[in-house]
């Protein structure tokens, strides 16, 4: 069903699409202006945002780094599709394709909180310069910022 | 195929020692897993286990840590990266919470999870016993024997009819630009003998492998030493003091390394460690008594906020031994009482993860030798060993064991001995295994939660049994004046209760905190084979062994992970005694060591095979002055130990000049 509407949509705006490249995420900012701490003493974070004519994808690795007491080497990849609908804005979702971790028991530990993933929905987009900034105030994913009734802001820089 | 080969080439030899009508050469030992020991150097209850590292090693070496020490040893090695502040070591794969450490008797108790160096001034000790089973009764507290280590005495440096002398030695590094100065003073007349001894050592950053620093490896050491001897009509008197203090700015964790400005992982730290000790032989009656008062302290200093926390510990010990002579029979009677107290604080304030707390360990034991015949010699032994652990912030713990050793040596010919060793071990937890508490490390605030340190009451006392069955051949091959020594054999080793630490991580959305608790696993076995051969003719020392270890948790179905890779040591010296001159090679070939544990948060990564090696040279330039030096590593081989995270020293030299001045 999810398929068939992005076909439609797909075939009702051909030609628009997002600034087309690969990005990688700067951080993550909640709409009340409070950044998410992403990373850590012993966890590095490394996620890569991927935007071609109608497909998306994010590649989230989260690797610990080589000082850490423990060894954690994570990826989960989402794929989508998108369609720019009107002025700095696009419906699309963005669904988990695979997770993958060297530790088995982090794996189902990370399907049950999957990072960055969205159901199909609209999404606010802005460019300024090499930056983007995304953001959808409906999220399934809304990390910390729930605690305080903001949404999270993904701001990307091109690579 | 190198194992195949050196199989095949045992074999061959050994065939040809049975086809040979030889003349005997027994007057030299040849110990080819220890150096140079002389075998009255230490009267051990069964010499069938252990590996000896003798003065005559460790006067021809520069060695500036443990493991420089036991680099020679196919048994025992250390873990932990190239920091010695981290050293730890490893006898057959266990590592040193599982072992005792003993320096003149004086059993070392202090451990914490990331500082397990053992603190003493390398250049005050002249043998290093390893035993690599339990089977030596007279130590306690461990589940694969450990390591005893002895220090210099006047005798040493005197000889003939010398009376008095003084020595100074200065050493050099290159690898870390480590600088030692030590002067020695002695003195011994009919019925008594002193040594002072004090040292003090500097190093720099290491240089690696890959020649890049190795940042917060420096490190400033003190060392004083005074030993007094003094006889009194059949009675032997000791006194003894020594001290040991490190400064470095080593990561809070010595075996990991962290970013260099990464103010938390880092810090200033102090170890400091005293020992008191009084001795007494009373030789007429075989029998020996200790007291001893050991205080270690440790204080790590926080970079970031100057938060201080000192872990304490204070151990006093009583050791009796009496021998007892029957016809045929060889009895040891003896008994070992310890008492720990530790005690942490952070901020002047309690310290959960080192808690206050007080352990007693006592132990009894006997252990009898029988000739039964000419060529068969039985050993039995029996112990009683007890522990009680208490905290003012949980119940008492305690726990008892009997444990039993018995070992036959069948000598069907003069030159080949069978032996079998069956032994029982037995390791306490520790008051700080048991009652560990407080932040472990702090997650990363967006998914992993921090991790604490949780209690575990019902841990449990770790039991051993072991059992050994080994031969040893030595004999003439082409001359009388040749020795080879061919050696073999294969162990089981049963662990119940093995102590490891379970780190549990969670996820922020699971609502709770990870935890880091000491745990048992019900059943772990480790298995291993050992070969070596050796082979003595007039100055030329040939040596070579393979070690195997390998180990499994039962319990989980997991590797132990952290053993050491299956390795080949080679050892060659050409000893010219005309010209006081003694030079050698040695090399580790260490295999590739994959069995890890690749779907779990364990650390431990595959290591690869590596060839490290070493040559060492020791000139005696006149009566009074020695000089020696190593090249080690010379290829610049880039490697790492198995259960490492850092890369080891790159090639390195040490020079060391000793000058001394003895007075009749």
């Amino acid at each position: 069903m999810k398929f068939l509407f992005t076909l439609l949509f797909i075939a009702s705006i051909a030609n628009a699409s997002l600034p087309q490249g690969n990005y990688v995420l700067k951080k993550i900012q909640c709409s009340n202006g409070e950044d998410l701490k992403l990373g850590g003493k012993f966890m590095l974070y490394d996620v890569s945002f991927d935007i071609t004519d109608v497909d998306i994808k994010m590649t989230a690795i989260a690797k610990s780094a080589k000082w850490a007491p423990f060894k954690l080497d994570c990826t989960q990849v989402n794929v989508g599709k998108y369609s720019l609908i009107g002025d700095n804005q696009y419906e699309g979702y963005l669904a988990v394709d695979t997770v993958n971790c060297n530790a088995k028991a982090w794996e189902s530990i990370l399907r049950k909180q999957l990072f960055g993933v969205e159901e199909q929905g609209v999404f606010t987009y802005e460019v300024d310069g090499e930056e983007l900034k995304i953001s959808n105030p409906d999220t399934v994913t809304p990390y910390s910022c729930k605690k305080t009734g903001s949404y999270p802001i993904y701001i990307y820089t091109k690579k | 195929m190198k194992q195949k080969f050196l199989l095949v080439f045992f074999i061959s030899l050994w065939s040809n020692s049975f086809a040979q009508d030889g003349t005997y050469n027994l007057e030299t030992i040849n110990i080819y897993e220890g150096q140079g020991y002389s075998q009255s150097d230490e009267d051990q209850a069964n010499s069938n286990s252990f590996d000896l590292i003798g003065a005559e090693y460790l006067e021809n070496s520069n060695n500036s840590s443990l493991d420089d020490i036991l680099k020679f040893s196919a048994n025992a090695t250390t873990s932990g990266g190239p920091r010695s502040s981290g050293e730890s070591v490893q006898i057959r794969g266990l590592q040193s919470s599982k072992l005792y450490m003993y320096v003149d008797g004086v059993k070392q108790n202090f451990r914490t999870d990331h500082n397990t160096m053992l603190a003493i001034d390398t250049e005050n000790i002249k043998s290093v016993a390893i035993d690599k089973d339990t089977s030596n009764f007279s130590k306690s507290g461990s589940v694969g024997g450990g390591v005893s280590l002895r220090t210099v005495d006047a005798s040493d440096y005197l000889s003939g009819k010398q009376t008095k002398g003084a020595s100074i030695i200065s050493s050099k590094q290159g690898s870390n630009r480590e600088m030692y100065y030590g002067v020695k003073a002695y003195a011994r007349d009919k019925d008594s003998s002193t040594i002072l001894s004090a040292g003090k050592r500097n190093a720099q950053d290491i240089i690696l492998g890959d020649r890049s620093s190795l940042p917060r490896s420096a490190y400033e050491d003190d060392s004083f030493l005074a030993k007094f001897n003094y006889k009194v009509q059949n009675i032997d008197f000791l006194i003894q003091g020594d001290y040991f203090s490190r400064f470095d700015n080593v990561p809070i964790n010595p075996t990991l390394d962290p970013p260099v400005d990464d103010m938390e992982l880092n810090g200033k730290n102090t170890v400091r460690r005293s020992t008191q000790l009084i001795g007494v032989d009373l030789k007429k009656y075989q029998l020996q008594l200790r007291i001893s008062n050991t205080d270690q302290k440790l204080k790590k200093e926080r970079e970031s906020d100057g938060q201080v926390e000192k872990r304490n510990i204070n151990s006093k010990q009583f050791s009796v031994d009496k021998k007892i002579e029957l016809s045929k029979m060889r009895l040891t009677v003896g008994g070992e009482f310890l008492a720990d107290t530790l005690s942490g604080t952070r901020k002047q304030e309690a310290l959960e993860s080192y808690p206050n707390g007080r352990s007693r360990q006592n132990s009894i034991y006997v252990d009898g030798e029988l000739q039964v015949s000419k060529e068969v010699v039985l050993g039995v032994g029996i112990k009683h060993q007890d522990y009680l652990l208490e905290s003012n912030k949980f119940e008492s713990k305690e726990d008892q064991g009997l444990l039993k050793k018995v070992n036959v040596t069948i000598k069907p010919f003069e030159s080949l001995s069978l032996y079998s060793n069956y032994s029982e071990g037995f390791n306490s937890p520790k008051v700080q295994d048991v009652f560990a508490d407080g932040l472990h490390h702090p997650g990363d605030g967006f998914f992993i939660a921090d991790n604490y340190f949780i209690p575990n009451e019902n841990l449990k006392v770790e039991r051993s049994k072991t059992i050994e069955i080994g031969l040893k051949l030595e004999r003439n091959i082409f001359a009388t004046d040749d020795l080879i020594s061919l050696s073999a054999s294969k162990y089981w080793s049963h662990i119940d209760n093995y102590i490891y630490l379970e780190k549990i991580d969670r996820a922020i959305f699971d609502g709770v905190n990870g935890t880091t608790q000491f745990v048992n696993a019900d059943k772990v076995s480790l298995t291993g084979n050992e070969l070596g051969i050796g082979y003595l003719r007039d100055q030329f020392e040939l040596r070579a062994s393979y070690v195997k270890i390998r180990g499994l948790n039962k319990s989980l179905g997991l590797y132990i992970s952290d053993l050491p890779a299956d390795h080949y040591n080679f050892y060659l010296a050409h000893n010219l005694d005309q010209y006081g001159l003694t030079y050698g090679y040695q090399s580790v070939l260490s295999l590739k060591q994959d069995r890890i544990n690749r779907e779990t948060t364990e650390r431990i990564d595959e290591t690869p095979s590596s060839f490290v090696h070493n040559l060492f040279i020791s000139k005696l330039i006149s009566s009074s002055l020695k000089a020696n030096i190593n090249f080690d590593n010379f290829t610049n081989r880039r490697y790492r130990k198995h259960a490492s995270n850092i890369l080891e020293a790159g090639k390195d030299y040490k020079v060391s000049i000793e000058y001394k001045l003895n007075l009749l």
